[in-house]
């Protein structure tokens, strides 16, 4: 299985540059998520991988084999990429029975039929639908659809798997179903596979490694967890679950932790940052909302303070929002123990390993919506 | 695990296998794919563009003088005058009447409980069947001054002077509009069905009337669809070749059609000059009309009532009412189908005409004579079906390779090739005919006197129709259908082959027979390029018609529709059973 490889990639339409210069690596054999808002060029970037686009400057190799480089007038098609795709849309072909579709990329390849017809059941047994085989797509459910189409892109097994939002237009229940089911069936056939989606908690649940990407480019490459614990950018830490985001100058390091000071608040705060920030660097600090403690303000020891201005209750948690004394707001996010009310006077602490300070990136943070 | 890396590159070798030896075989179906659109472009382009240059040429080489007194001269040819006139007053009677009789018919059918709605939607749309021709031949023999079956009946019971009389002004007008008012009705149903009936309800809940509704709410929004047919009728009156050589010509009303046929192209020596001069007037009234409309349908975006929300239309309850929406109905029916059609079986089987058809005087002596060799009917119908067939299959062929190109091609290609097929659109068949008569008469390319002229007429005549469907069915295709087919390896000419091609079938079926039955009876142009021997079905019924011969032209004109009807089983019938219930 090879790795697939983007060199300094980059593609206009017209004046908007949709990909700016990427450079990343898919590990072979994984599940690498591609995740960002729409209009972050992710979509974009799979088509240039698929080869319905060609880059305007760049490389995108699979393994040692060029596919894709402009300046050397290499553009292999798509038809001899040898990858499998995933639809949003299902592109089942409606004039063909489910055992044709699944059969489409193996009769391209002239595999012999008894081996054709092997491989066809194979991939239809691997997405539970053999019984299926003689019924044509609108016979079909939509997540049964989406599963063909997942049979169809396996059956001839190619080294490379591009899904486009698979499962953004099934219902909620369902796609949490499918993106188990994705998952050990790629555990099965552990094929070099790309996931575009706009899904935080799709991307998590499915791979290990994440590439957030904004504006045509890579904001950050992490696990999960690195993206959220630790984030490279305040519109990584925005898109990655919800978070007040403040601008903060880095004091001084104490092991794990740094402090900060925070304009408009009395005394540093704690929290973490990367090893590399340099003392003195401003940037913005991440303060997430579960990291924000609210008690009654009778508590004497607490610096902070805060007007609550709204409560939603949401079950098993609540959620908060806290007016400071300059006008600012904060989100919080604890257990619906205590009985706070709106316009009740609290006090704030907040827990220094939620927060996180990103170096650079000054300038007044943007609402987050 | 194992078994899959090996399928993988057993897979994969194969997709590599093919650069080296098999490049240039690659290369050469890519080329050959581009030759064959290369071809096709350019066979559109000659097509088109050819005769329109000889048109025009034509058209600058009348008068010997300069243009002001040529003008003045075309002018002041004999009755050239009155046939403009007699135009304006065709177009100005049967676009109001037209809309007349068929707005009524789109409300009762999408709007109200009348019964047999079912049956009247159907109905309405079967004078698109019946070919002008044969409408307006139908009507001569129901309504002729003289040997018209109501007068002929009428004198059997005492009447002294013809009740009615069909070759008039008033007569062409209400032929035509009978028959014009299906377009109306498709047009302007298509929006009235689709509309989002909440935009009435709300019109109903803030106090106003049925009657208010229609007016202030449905009949306002419904404007651009109003608008378009109303030019579209127009269009198609000012075109009209048959309808007034059946019934205008006569009693001497000609229109500016019959003007080229009779005063131009049939005069002794013919005077082609004058010919090219009018099918270009004509042809530039098309262009405008035609341009209006579009103008009329891109400000559609102002009205988007057509939303995928909202529920259909209530049918409120009409009460008694009801019947009286029927008998229109009805009656509409009957003056439409129903009674051209009984005068067309009672001419073709009666033993002598104004017998009263008891079972003793019918015969079947007529169908035998109509297609005894003596007559051209024969030899006119053969001709047509095999232009009808050839003709339809080459432009389906043409169409679906230039539809092709138009909804994948880069924007260049696309709006130059969209251009240029749709010129034909402004050449009714007599200018397209007049312009093919300055093209193919001369050298190097000599046709006139052979099918071949009249087989370039019908497939150039049908050609943006063609090129519309199928365009639209390209693009009615999401293109991850054909983008999932080239990730499983399928080249550009297998996507064709294999998803496309499959998938615009139905469509394609329905284009070639749509076409068929058009050039079946075909009559505007064939009339101007036919010559002893090269007679179409449509021009030997027209020729038997003006000899009186009404037997042969009732016989006729019943072939030629079972023909047209067969011809849509058929194809129903090769295209349904399909899986395919329209799911993509």
């Amino acid at each position: 299985m090879p790795s697939v490889r983007l060199d300094k990639l980059r593609k206009t339409f017209g004046n908007v540059a949709a990909v700016r210069n990427i450079s990343i690596e898919f590990p072979e054999g994984r599940i690498t998520s591609v995740l960002g808002p729409s209009g972050c060029g992710k979509t974009t970037t799979l088509n240039l991988i698929a080869g319905f686009l060609d880059p305007d400057s760049g490389a995108i190799s699979f393994g040692d084999q060029i596919v894709a480089d402009p300046a050397r007038g290499i553009a292999v098609p798509s038809n001899r990429r040898n990858l499998g795709m995933v639809f949003q849309s299902y592109a089942l072909w409606p004039h063909l029975s489910i055992g044709e579709n699944v059969a489409y990329g193996l009769k391209m390849r002239k595999v012999p039929r008894a081996e054709r017809n092997l491989a066809i059941r194979r991939a239809l047994q691997r997405v539970r639908l053999e019984t299926h085989i003689d019924r044509f797509p609108h016979e079909l459910s939509g997540g049964q659809q989406q599963r063909v189409a997942l049979a169809r892109a396996i059956a001839y097994s190619p080294h490379i798997l591009l899904f486009d939002e698979p499962l953004s237009n099934l219902d909620a229940q369902l796609r949490e179903e499918m993106r188990l089911e994705l998952k050990e069936i790629h555990r099965a056939i552990g094929v070099t596979a790309i996931y575009v989606t706009h899904d935080q908690a799709e991307a998590m649940s499915l791979s290990d490694t994440i590439v957030v990407m904004g504006e045509g480019e890579v904001l950050q490459v992490g696990t999960p967890r690195q993206l959220y614990e630790e984030p490279a950018d305040v519109n990584v830490a925005r898109f990655i679950g919800k978070t007040n985001v403040l601008e903060a100058t880095l004091v001084d390091r104490q092991q794990d932790f740094a402090r900060v000071m925070v304009r408009g608040i009395d005394g540093a705060l704690r929290c973490r940052t990367s090893k590399s920030t340099p003392t003195d660097a401003s940037g913005m600090l991440s303060i997430r909302p579960e990291a924000v403690r609210l008690r009654p303000s009778r508590v004497e020891s607490i610096g902070m303070h805060g007007r609550l201005s709204s409560v939603v209750y949401l079950g098993s948690t609540a959620q908060f929002q806290v007016v400071l004394a300059d006008g600012r707001t904060l989100e919080a996010q604890q257990a619906t123990a205590n009985s706070l009310q709106i316009g009740d006077e609290v006090g704030i602490e907040i827990d220094p390993e939620r927060c996180y300070f990103i170096a650079g990136r000054s300038g007044p943070p943007r609402p987050a919506q | 695990m194992s078994r899959h890396d090996e399928v993988s590159s057993a897979g994969w070798r194969a997709l590599r296998a093919r650069p080296p030896r098999l490049a240039q075989a690659f290369r050469w179906v890519c080329d050959g794919a581009a030759i064959v659109m290369a071809i096709a472009a350019v066979t559109l382009c000659f097509l088109v563009l050819y005769p329109l240059f000889w048109l025009f040429y034509g058209s600058f080489s009348y008068g010997e003088q300069g243009l002001g007194a040529a003008l003045v001269q075309f002018w002041q040819l004999p009755g050239l005058e009155r046939a403009f006139f007699n135009t304006l007053y065709l177009v100005a009677g049967t676009v109001p009447l037209s809309f007349l009789i068929a707005l009524p018919l789109v409300l009762i059918t999408t709007r109200t409980d009348t019964p047999l709605k079912g049956l009247i939607e159907v109905a309405a749309l079967l004078p698109f069947i019946t070919p002008p021709l044969i409408g307006a031949v139908a009507w001569a023999l129901l309504a002729a001054p003289r040997t018209g079956l109501v007068n002929v009946f009428a004198r059997q019971l005492g009447a002294t002077s013809p009740i009615v009389n069909i070759y008039t002004m008033g007569g062409l007008i209400f032929v035509m509009s009978l028959y014009l008012s299906p377009y109306v009705f498709v047009t302007v149903k298509a929006v009235m069905q689709h509309m989002d009936a909440t935009l009435e309800d709300a019109s109903r809940v803030a106090g106003a009337s049925l009657v208010q509704t229609t007016r202030n709410i449905l009949i306002p929004l419904s404007m651009p669809a109003i608008l378009s047919a109303g030019i579209l009728v127009l269009t198609r009156a000012i075109e009209e070749f048959a309808i007034p050589g059946v019934l205008g010509a006569p009693s001497g009303i000609y229109t500016v059609t019959t003007y080229i046929y009779y005063q131009a192209i049939s005069y002794v020596p013919p005077r082609y000059e004058v010919a090219a001069l009018l099918a270009s007037l004509l042809m530039a009234t098309t262009a405008l009309c035609l341009f209006v409309q579009s103008r009329v349908l891109g400000g559609r975006q102002r009205y988007t009532t057509v939303a995928g929300k909202g529920h259909p239309p209530h049918m409120p309850r009409l009460g008694r009412w009801r019947y009286v929406t029927m008998a229109y109905a009805l009656a509409y029916i009957a003056l439409t189908v129903v009674l051209p059609y009984l005068v067309l079986i009672y001419a073709a089987f009666i033993n002598a005409w104004g017998q009263p058809p008891t079972f003793s005087n019918l015969t079947l002596a007529n169908v035998f004579a109509t297609f005894d060799p003596v007559l051209p009917v024969r030899a006119g119908l053969l001709n047509s079906l095999l232009l009808a067939f050839f003709g339809a299959t080459l432009a389906t062929v043409l169409t679906v390779i230039i539809g092709y190109m138009i909804s994948k091609g880069d924007l260049w290609l696309r709006s130059s090739l969209d251009f240029v097929s749709s010129i034909p659109l402004a050449m009714p068949g007599p200018v397209l005919a007049i312009a093919l008569l300055w093209a193919y008469l001369r050298p190097p390319f000599v046709l006139y006197g052979t099918l071949w002229i009249l087989l370039v007429a019908y497939v150039t005549h049908f050609l943006p129709y063609g090129v519309r469907t199928t365009t639209g069915s390209f693009r009615q295709i999401s293109v991850e259908l054909e983008r999932s087919a080239s990730m499983c390896g399928a080249s550009r000419l297998a996507v064709f082959r294999d998803i496309l091609l499959p998938l615009i079938r139905p469509g394609m079926l329905a284009g070639w027979m749509l076409m068929f039955i058009s050039m079946i009876r075909e009559l505007s142009s064939s009339i101007f390029l036919f010559v002893p021997g090269t007679e179409t079905a449509a021009v030997t019924l027209l020729e038997m018609w003006q000899e009186a011969r009404f037997a042969n032209v009732a016989v006729l004109s019943l072939t030629l529709i079972t023909i047209s009807v067969l011809v849509v089983t058929l194809v129903r019938y090769l295209s349904g059973g399909a899986h395919l219930a329209g799911r993509y």
